[in-house]
């Protein structure tokens, strides 16, 4: 009985997890702001693509009254897309600190930037708190000569034409090689901005600058540039933010690269004859997926470890263990794929890694996959637990871009032996002599009564002569 | 489909050669090492063609000067992009320093030790430099390897040092080390004892009995 209530409370717990994480992933209300609601015609491909795929949009002008991410201290909107628009600042709504409150309100943002238009002052902090630096007077403009687009920018060379980027590191998955795509087509970045970004390990660019462009600032008259912003590999087109709260922050470099325009174009290479189709819509569907939590969530399903010994008992997660007892510790995981889980894979190269830690890792082990099911993946290790007594935890801490953070900690007490769990004595080669030592003192001291007490008295005028 | 690329790929190095006739070039390049002790300044020409066989050897005080003359079409002309990129070979990492270019295409850059980024300044491979001209039109940019810098470091002074940034990833596996188990002494040994020990009992007895009879 008590079995089945256990079983009962471990379903509607795992229920129960299962309708939050589909909330906290999904949330489909999106902001969209342009700087007049009329521009959306500009994007209707992608805005579609997103309607599509069951987000309820919602479009507002900074200028609107009634813009405001939070209600009564909830967020109102769980993704925001930000579109170019002139004016200066952003106004009262969309304040730097307005901003950083929505991405610790774990709100996703993805924001396009032009090389046309500056960018709003209030962006540009917003962006700097990130670590993400945009160039001085808040425009600037990417340039190649030696990969454009000599169909639309023969003159400007301001339509970059890029291959899908692969993995930023080998042990990384790749989310934007675009799978399904012909390998001929090519990203254009057409009128674009590019970052720069700090040093943190919560940034990531996920589209990078081929080697030979730079960035100037249109606005600048002379001939040659004097202060270079960035070039090459440093610029990054397209950055990718991970909070540490999983909130994600996309910077799109080009707004129009998401436009209908771009979408599907016919571009030309330089010094290449035929023209090849532009793979925007994969892409832009790929950046919006991941920055709006469609891709790249992992869920924990359940946790559990257990007395790994023959003989002993094997309840689940018990809160004490003794030293040196063998352990199974397992952990399942699912990974969110556009509309459903599917069993979560390590990237090749790539390890999930249990920690068995007090203060600092006593064991760092490889997880290994034991069982897929349809939807979830179970990663299990045994091992010895240390000769070390104390509080410890059980840790994985799995972080890497592109996926949200993975922070598991159970606690568990580890004691020492019991005094009845040592071997016996007369087990131990070493105690035989002083088990001896003990037989011989009892011997003895028995000895000595029994001689105490046979000891017959001697005859009379003997002992009397004695006494 | 082979059979028409074939047929294309002379068409193309003939539209390529006539292209060529409006590109960039450079003329006149000399590199030479500013050095700030006696030694003097040495000057090297190296041409599109033709890059630096040797790599030019700099310390940490001094820099490097290169000249040049920028062309577009065989005219001096000033390009908008006038860069010498340095390049890490082993990371892969550039560092970009844009010449000062005059109307008439001459073109000069300064580089001192001091000015490199440190990721480049602790590399132990040579820095591979290139020349890089380009420009808005249709003329063809050019991006050619010209020579390549090794860095020596000064004895005296501490070598530069660079911290990689944390970047996540997989960590080091850890394998608790127990302590040893307890260990008995040989058994033989043990035994011995024991059998000292006991041999003491017979003694005892035997002690007593004799004391007793005398």
């Amino acid at each position: 009985m008590a079995n089945l209530r256990s079983l009962l409370s471990f379903l509607l717990l795992a229920l129960v997890g299962a309708v939050q994480a589909i909330s906290a992933n999904g949330g489909n209300r999106l902001l969209v702001i342009l700087e007049d609601i009329a521009d959306k015609d500009g994007y209707t491909k992608f805005l579609g693509d997103l309607e599509g795929r069951g987000f309820d949009i919602v479009y507002e002008t900074p200028k609107s009254e009634s813009l405001s991410l939070f209600h009564l201290g909830e967020r109102s909107y769980d993704h925001v897309l930000l579109f170019p628009t002139k004016a200066k600042g952003l106004g009262p709504n969309l304040t730097p600190s307005v901003i950083l409150q929505f991405i610790n309100a774990d709100g996703n943002i993805l924001l396009a930037l032009s090389g046309s238009t500056p960018v709003p002052s209030s962006l540009v902090s917003a962006l700097l708190e990130l670590d993400i630096h945009l160039p001085a007077d808040r425009q600037g403009l990417v340039v190649d000569h030696f990969n454009y687009d000599t169909t639309s920018a023969s003159e400007k060379h301001d339509v970059l034409l890029l291959p899908t980027p692969g993995p930023l590191r080998p042990d990384y998955k790749d989310f934007f090689a675009l799978s399904g795509s012909d390998e001929s087509g090519v990203i254009a970045f057409p009128n674009g901005l590019g970052q720069t970004l700090g040093q943190g390990a919560l940034l990531s660019p996920i589209l990078r600058a081929p080697s030979t462009s730079y960035s100037y600032n249109p606005k600048d008259e002379s001939e040659a540039i004097e202060d270079l912003f960035a070039t090459g590999s440093q610029l990054s087109l397209v950055s990718a933010l991970q909070a540490r709260n999983s909130a994600r922050v996309t910077v799109v470099g080009s707004a129009d690269m998401l436009s209908d325009k771009w979408f599907d174009a016919s571009v030309k290479k330089v010094g290449e004859k035929s023209s090849v189709k532009t793979l925007n819509r994969e892409f832009a569907k790929a950046v919006a997926g991941w920055t709006f939590g469609e891709i790249g969530v992992l869920r924990v399903n359940w946790i559990e470890h257990h007395l790994n010994e023959a003989g002993q008992s094997n309840a689940s997660n018990p809160k004490i263990y003794r030293i040196k007892n063998d352990v199974t510790y397992s952990i399942s995981l699912s990974e969110y794929s556009w509309d459903k889980y599917i069993p979560f894979t390590v990237p090749e190269n790539d390890e999930l890694q249990l920690e068995f830690s007090m203060l600092s890792p006593f064991h760092r082990l490889k997880l290994n996959p034991i069982i897929s099911s349809e939807d979830s993946t179970t990663y299990s290790v045994s091992f010895k637990l240390p000769d070390q007594h104390g509080i410890f935890n059980f840790l994985v801490n799995y972080k890497r871009p592109f996926f949200n953070n993975v922070f598991e900690k159970n606690t568990v007490s580890v004691r020492h032996f019991a005094h009845d769990e040592w071997p016996r004595s007369f087990v131990i080669s070493g105690a035989w002599p002083w088990i001896a030592g003990i037989a011989a003192t009892v011997t003895g001291w028995l000895g000595f009564c029994a001689l105490w007490l046979y000891s017959a008295p001697p005859a009379t005028g003997e002992s009397k002569k004695k006494q | 489909m082979r059979f028409l690329r074939s047929f294309l790929a002379p068409l193309l190095l003939a539209a390529r050669a006539a292209q060529a006739a409006s590109s960039w070039s450079f003329d006149d390049a000399t590199v030479q090492v500013n050095a700030k002790k006696s030694s003097g300044s040495t000057k090297e020409k190296f041409s599109e063609t033709k890059p630096l066989a040797q790599p030019i050897e700099i310390s940490d005080k001094d820099g490097i000067k290169v000249l040049l003359v920028a062309k577009d079409g065989g005219k001096g002309k000033r390009p908008h992009q006038a860069f010498v990129v340095l390049q890490d070979e082993v990371s892969g990492l550039e560092a970009p320093f844009p010449m000062t270019v005059k109307e008439n295409g001459k073109a000069v850059v300064d580089i001192k030790y001091a000015d490199l980024p440190i990721q480049l300044a602790t590399s132990t491979a040579p820095l591979k430099a290139s020349v890089v001209l380009a420009s808005f039109g249709s003329s063809q940019g050019i991006n050619k390897p010209a020579f390549s810098v090794t860095l020596k470091n000064d004895p005296n002074t501490a070598p530069p040092t660079y911290e990689k940034p944390l970047r996540y990833g997989k960590r080091e596996a850890i394998n608790h080390i127990f302590r040893d188990d307890p260990k008995n002494p040989p058994k033989v040994i043990s035994a011995f004892f024991v059998l000292a020990v006991l041999s003491t009992v017979p003694a005892l007895f035997i002690g007593t009995y004799e004391l007793y009879i005398s």
